[in-house]
């Protein structure tokens, strides 16, 4: 099948190989410069290819989804009609409650809090390889105003930060994924969360002291604290329990996310740079990426 | 000429993996061309230039997405290097030869870039998880592997006719 090679030989090159292996991968979670800007020119060059890959493969994968999932969506349909009605109930009462809010403020000669400005982003779907979850592409990048460590939400709540931010495309790490840690206000006490893997909660683990008042259902924001990359009081969701540490120092609270990470079409990106508030002297702690 | 057959032959097989098979995923689990053109470079042109070929193949998947950058390019180029060794010590005439030497590369190799992550600080993808897409990616691996080695085939082999109308010669150095 193959020509003899000398095994000298082809421990030498197997050696080089893996040395040139392990280079990269130290220069990689070094945040090598070059490797980067690589690594952004090929993601850069893919993106048309993925687009036609979506365009070609969906005939196919509608015609399997459709055979394997004609009940599901049949139930799924139904829910979302009434998904639907309860929404437009609620929108109608919130039209009537933000008028009389506005009637307060001006009353009051108060002016309304600047809105976050956000930008529309559709995720895109093709996951490349079977590693990546934690993780979800969207269609905006740099060229759209969009950083590093950017809030990204719905309008449930947070749902993850931009990590890697291409031209025309951004990687966006999702508030579930292990490797997420954000900076979060319960009841008064500033703590920092992290990802549990798990799509539907985040653990509050430093921060809360056991003499805190923490209830069910207390609402979890983002922190004002300077350190917070993000801005204050975006949703993250509620309190769904909590324990004392072993070590009886802290109180670990559970928190159920607000916004589903799970299936996302589109999110919006929060256009504010994250590092233009936080303390030049601090560490931020909103979104804080322990893998570098 | 062979280097630039081969290289070409990559292109074509990440082109594929970056968009019909970023999308077309059989029970969630996305086939991985590149290991597999990793693993037929190691059987039809041997350990030495396979574990090259490997590395590369990896190194393409390696630049789209968000695993280290050497993670796949290290493991491609060693499993390439094993599956051409161990080619050599078995009959390779015997038709079973190719699917379990594909199917059982396949596995182990996307089992320890699993395992590689989880030690690089991606402790998620520890779970039953991977040893289920290690199982699937095993079974589209063997599937694959009769396209993808005719392809190779023809990146990695060069014909030469003999001057006196001698049988076709396969050299692959």
């Amino acid at each position: 099948m193959a020509a003899v090679q000398q095994p000298g030989r082809r421990r030498v090159t197997l050696g080089l190989i893996l040395l040139v292996s392990l280079t990269l991968i130290t220069l990689d979670f070094q945040s090598f410069g070059p490797l980067g800007t690589i690594q952004t020119g090929f993601r850069e060059v893919v993106a048309p290819f993925r687009a036609g890959g979506e365009r070609l493969a969906s005939p196919v994968t509608g015609l399997l989804e459709g055979a394997t999932r004609v009940d599901d969506l049949e139930g799924e349909n139904a829910e979302l009609r009434n998904e639907v009605d309860r929404l437009r109930g609620e929108l109608a009462q919130s039209g009537i409650d933000r008028a009389d809010y506005e009637a307060l403020l001006a009353i009051n000669g108060l002016e309304a809090p600047d809105s976050l400005p956000l930008l529309l982003a559709r995720v895109r779907t093709g996951e490349i390889g079977n590693f990546t979850s934690g993780v979800i592409e969207i269609d905006v990048g740099s060229s759209d105003g969009v950083m590093r460590d950017m809030a990204v939400v719905t309008p449930a709540g947070v749902v993850g930060r931009t990590e890697q931010v291409d031209r025309n495309s951004s990687t966006v790490r999702l508030i579930s994924s292990t490797e997420f840690v954000i900076g979060v206000e319960v009841a008064g006490e500033v703590g920092l969360a992290r990802g549990q893997g798990a799509a539907d909660e985040v653990l509050i683990e430093q921060g809360i002291g056991i003499r805190a008042q923490i209830e069910i259902g207390d609402p979890v924001t983002t922190t004002s604290s300077e350190r917070s990359l993000f801005p204050p009081n975006l949703i993250i969701g509620e309190v769904s329990g909590s324990l004392v540490t072993e070590d009886a120092s802290n109180q670990a609270v559970t928190v159920e996310i607000a916004a589903n990470p799970v299936d996302l079409r589109f999110v919006n990106v929060v256009l504010v740079d994250p590092r233009a508030d936080a303390g030049a002297d601090e560490e931020p702690v909103g979104a804080l990426d322990e893998t570098g | 000429m062979r280097r630039v057959k081969s290289g070409a032959a990559l292109f074509v097989l990440w082109a594929f993996q970056v968009s019909l098979f970023a999308h077309l995923r059989p029970f969630g689990v996305a086939p991985d061309l590149l290991l597999v053109a990793a693993l037929v470079g190691g059987l039809v042109a041997g350990p030495d230039f396979g574990a090259r070929h490997g590395f590369f193949a990896g190194l393409l998947l390696d630049l789209v997405t968000s695993g280290p950058l050497g993670l796949a390019a290290g493991i491609y180029g060693l499993f390439a290097h094993g599956i051409g060794g161990a080619a050599r010590t078995v009959d390779s005439d015997d038709p079973r030869v190719l699917p379990i030497l594909i199917g059982v590369s396949a596995f182990l190799a996307t089992m320890v870039y699993g395992l590689g992550l989880g030690v690089l600080g991606s402790e998620q993808f520890v779970d039953m998880r991977l040893v289920r897409v290690a199982l699937l990616v095993a079974v589209y691996s063997v599937a694959l592997a009769i396209p993808v080695r005719a392809l190779l085939g023809w990146a990695l082999l060069e014909r030469h006719i003999g001057a006196r109308g001698e049988a076709p010669q396969t050299v692959v150095n």
